[in-house]
């Protein structure tokens, strides 16, 4: 996962497919990255992942939790048209933005 | 028509290379060869088949996943059996804030609303999709 931070936003961008067995280096990588760091937004950039499986969809919400508990904001960009309408499905988009 | 036959042991690792080898079969029907229809057969094979080495063989390597894909235009049909105490498919729909955000279990309930039926018997898992009534939009 590449981490790059602009002012208050941090955007990570997903290099693999979202799947069960990226998912515990994701979440080890993620660890590393957000604590302690002070920032306004996470933006998770998924344009590079073709894939995703439930224990995917459960990291992105494990996510969107831990930024949302410290009031800082979440979204999810580059998503493809099936991922976006998987998340919808799921009423994710509820919860957080979904952008191209 | 036999597609695939085959069984892994039990890690998401298998899983993994196991769905990229199917997908590239699957790839080869003409009637299946449909951006959202691939989406959504590597989203139910992953569930299916990460949940028998997780939750059926709990991840003992020595225990098997068996796995059988056969197409009768236009039935698409796996069969997916694992060597655990046996599967129980959930029941509930999606609902209310508490439950979308819920860690786990969300999976079988989207494999459902991409229009696979579901059917267990002891610890093996029918999948079945009519290609001819499946919609891309849902």
């Amino acid at each position: 996962m590449l981490r790059r931070t602009e002012g208050d936003v941090m955007y990570l961008t997903l290099e693999e497919d979202l799947v069960a067995s990226n998912v515990k280096t994701f979440k080890a990588e993620i660890h590393d990255y957000v604590g302690g760091v002070e920032i306004d937004e996470i933006v998770l950039n998924m344009s590079r992942c073709e894939n995703i499986d439930s224990v995917g969809v459960t990291f992105v919400v494990s996510l969107y939790k831990l930024i949302t508990e410290e009031a800082k904001s979440f979204r999810v960009t580059g998503s493809s048209d099936e991922i976006k309408q998987l998340f919808k499905l799921m009423k994710l988009d509820e919860f957080f933005d979904l952008d191209d | 028509m036999l597609l695939y036959e085959n069984s892994i042991s039990s890690s998401f690792q298998k899983v993994h290379e196991t769905v990229k080898e199917i997908m590239e079969q699957l790839k080869l029907i003409d009637d299946v060869d449909r951006q959202f229809l691939l989406f959504r057969i590597n989203f139910m094979l992953r569930e299916v088949l990460n949940n028998a080495v997780e939750h059926g063989n709990a991840f003992d390597e020595d225990k098997m996943v068996g796995i059988t894909i056969t197409y009768e235009k236009p039935h698409l049909r796996f069969v997916i059996t694992d060597q655990g105490q046996g599967i129980e498919l959930p029941k509930h729909d999606l609902g209310h804030a508490e439950y979308i955000l819920r860690e786990r279990s969300r999976g079988i309930e989207m494999i459902r609303k991409f229009q696979f039926e579901l059917q267990a018997e002891g610890n093996t898992l029918h999948v079945h999709l009519n290609l001819d009534h499946v919609k891309e939009e849902i």
